[in-house]
């Protein structure tokens, strides 16, 4: 077999690899897109039920209109446009859901001190389908997460990080499931009325 | 000649002194049944007045569930023959789907409230609750009579035709309303006390049937040496012209000697899983007819070519319907049938995907063994779960809705006890179906010791522990998926066959 022969064979062969990654890569992406869509579907539901929660809210909860208006500026935020191939905005985007959850969650728990709200048609109806959706959500954030985890594998794995750079793939943030500012440690001296400062 | 006149004239005897008086009891047996039918029948009939009235009750506010309902009140008021079981049944199913209009038509939770608040409604609620009982009781009673025909007929060689009335059969709707407590612990109850078992219809129905198992061992033992006596003085008369007569006889009567006791085995057999299925609340079933178009849909059953089943039960348990039965399933494209159990349960949940867990091993390259190919793979997060098993769906978020973490990790327990290699499973049209592949299915639901010994009392309870064993199997797997408390927060509404159109108004 001649020189050139072998050499053609040998760049066929590497252009045959790079093609196939690239597929792989582009399928990845797509997956992911599709499951970041899954998760805006469920999150739109969450966003739907908002006002619900609200109106019943400012009907008791006449003190308490910082946590209200919270909720509202954050159901604001949340449902700005963003560009999903992005993977700043991308996470700036989760990162304001994750907030929105937060001040729901502390709304609700709020509204444990109103009776009254509490015993309301609405309300009632509002937490349990508020507790439906958040299960749809935690599905779809683990379909998220499983398909941006394969993503970034194929992404950042030399030399699928040369071929994502040259076709402009980035790895996707993952949908974490508490606010950033949750993760830092807890200082059980503080709970125990030793003081102390918070770990982490 | 001489010969053959003695047969002949054996024959009568036998005739004239057991089979004769047996047969007449099966026909008065089979003549209470029918009249317990017509009790039965003039009490659902009394629900049809009632059909009409709700149906109109109910126009305003769903129109086309009144249509339905006058319509399934015909079906069930056109007139048949008692002369035909398949008729008897056919009309029993058109009663008992009136019955369960009436019960999503007056008390869903969806109905539209100003048809809730209606006092004509709430009226005929009451009134339904009134004929409920009536039926059940004549229900009961009609039942008691088939059985009683059912053991007859059995115990009656060559009996055709008398006795084959079907069942009146509580069915998924009425046993979720008549949710008779926790069957696990019904069954632990059983297996820690055989005496439950104990029961004044039961035990004289074994003690019948102890007597009549005693007369056939001492028949058994008598019939063939007599026959072997006859045969030698047949051959000496004969002077020898029939010398293995003898020998053909006496084998001749062995054989046949066996029939009534298998047939007697059966009837004891029945008698106890009734027994058993009643103290835990639920539903026998001799010949089941599983909807095994669900098992093909999900490829669990994939092209099925011929379907067996034995032995099947349903009922509620932490207040969920469930069926399970054996069964012996071939397959296009596979040499040997699936044998095992099959088993259904009620999803506490509206989820409208379809969802299917295979197990994951060298078999999965194979058509019949893979999930249908409509369906896309699911990627989840356990990988031990998925190192173990193949899940594809249509809904990959709900397929991880329903595949909670907790979910996975019973279902692996579950693998990890029956055999993974055998388990399959799908959630399907709001059901998780289970598919459990087992060496010796045939097996199951079947007398133990209890026979082996012909002198055995049979009126012991403990003789059923084998019986009682294998139910409480079944239990435990409808039990360890813990399906009612799968999904926190999640509801299910009524079956949308029944009130899918909504308010009209």
């Amino acid at each position: 077999m001649e020189s050139h022969t072998i050499v053609l064979a040998i760049a066929l062969l590497v252009l045959g690899g790079g093609y196939a990654w690239y597929v792989s890569l582009i399928n990845r992406r797509n997956k992911a897109l599709e499951a970041l869509g899954s998760v805006d579907a469920q999150l739109q539901k969450r966003h739907d039920l908002v006002p619900n929660v609200l109106t019943a809210a400012r009907r008791f909860m006449e003190h308490e209109k910082d946590v209200i208006e919270r909720v509202t500026a954050l159901r604001a935020a949340v449902q700005q446009p963003y560009a999903p191939t992005d993977p700043d905005q991308v996470r700036r985007h989760l990162e304001a859901e994750g907030a929105l959850q937060q001040a729901l969650g502390r709304l609700m728990l709020v509204a444990e001190a109103y009776p009254d709200l509490r015993s309301s048609q609405t309300m009632i109806t509002a937490q349990q389908t508020m507790a439906e959706v958040e299960s749809n959500i935690a599905a779809a954030r683990r379909f998220y997460n499983t398909a941006v985890n394969n993503l970034n594998s194929a992404v950042e794995i030399w030399p699928g990080s040369l071929i994502a750079a040259l076709v402009g793939v980035r790895a996707l943030p993952f949908f974490e499931v508490e606010a950033p500012d949750m993760r830092k440690g807890i200082d059980a001296g503080a709970y125990l009325g030793g003081g102390g400062q918070p770990v982490g | 000649m001489s010969a053959l006149a003695v047969l002949v004239l054996l024959a009568v005897l036998v005739w004239i002194g057991w089979y004769g008086p047996k047969k007449v009891k099966l026909h008065r047996l089979h003549r209470d049944a029918l009249d317990a039918l017509e009790v039965l029948d003039a009490r659902l009939r009394a629900v049809h007045a009632l059909v009409l009235e709700v149906a109109e009750a109910i126009r305003p506010y769903l129109p086309e569930e009144a249509a339905r309902g006058e319509d399934l009140a015909a079906a069930a008021g056109a007139p048949y023959s008692v002369a035909s079981a398949a008729q008897v049944g056919r009309h029993l199913a058109a009663a008992q789907a009136l019955r369960m209009w009436l019960h999503h038509g007056l008390g869903t939770a969806e109905a539209p409230p100003r048809m809730a608040q209606s006092p004509a409604i709430a009226s005929m609620t009451r009134l339904l609750a009134e004929h409920d009982r009536a039926i059940a009781d004549a229900a009961a009673a009609y039942n008691r009579a088939v059985y009683a025909v059912t053991v007859a007929g059995w115990l009656l060689p060559g009996n055709s035709g008398i006795g084959q009335l079907p069942y009146y059969e509580a069915r998924a709707a009425e046993l979720r309303r008549a949710m008779r407590g926790d069957a696990k612990a019904a069954m632990a109850a059983l297996q820690s006390s055989f005496a439950e078992l104990h029961g004044d219809e039961f035990e004289q129905s074994m003690a019948r049937l102890q007597q009549q198992r005693l007369l056939m061992v001492k028949t058994a033992v008598a019939v063939p040496l007599g026959a072997l006596v006859l045969g030698i003085a047949i051959t000496l008369a004969s002077g020898f012209l029939l010398g293995g007569l003898a020998i053909w006889m006496f084998v001749g009567s062995l054989v046949l000697g066996q029939v009534p006791f298998m047939r007697l085995r059966k009837a004891v057999k029945l008698a106890a899983l009734n027994r058993i299925a009643a103290k835990l609340g639920l539903l026998y079933h001799h010949k089941p007819k599983p909807p095994i178009a669900r098992f093909s849909k999900s490829n669990i059953l994939a092209r099925p070519e011929f379907v067996k089943t034995d032995d099947g039960f349903e009922g509620t348990h932490n207040g969920l319907y469930f069926w399970v039965c054996e069964a012996r399933v071939g397959m296009k494209g596979r040499d040997e049938p699936f044998d095992g159990l099959l088993m259904e349960v009620d999803v506490p949940w509206d989820f409208r995907s379809h969802t299917v867990v295979m197990p994951r091993h060298f078999l999965t390259m194979l058509s019949w063994a893979k999930p249908p190919k409509h369906l896309a793979q699911v990627e989840l997060e356990d990988p031990e779960f998925m190192g173990a098993f193949a899940v594809a769906s249509d809904d990959q978020v709900e397929a991880r809705a329903l595949l909670t973490p907790a979910m996975m990790s019973r279902i692996l327990a579950l693998g990890r006890s029956r055999g993974r290699d055998g388990l399959q499973l799908a959630f399907i049209e709001k059901r998780l179906i289970i598919a459990i592949e087992m060496n010796k299915a045939g097996e199951m639901f079947e007398l133990g010791g209890a026979f082996e010994d012909p002198y055995s009392d049979i009126t012991d309870p403990k003789q059923f522990r084998t019986l009682l064993r294998d139910v409480g199997f079944v239990l435990d797997v409808v039990d360890s998926l813990k399906l009612h408390e799968a999904w926190p927060g999640r509801t299910s509404s009524p079956p949308q066959a029944m009130l899918a159109t909504g308010p009209s108004n």
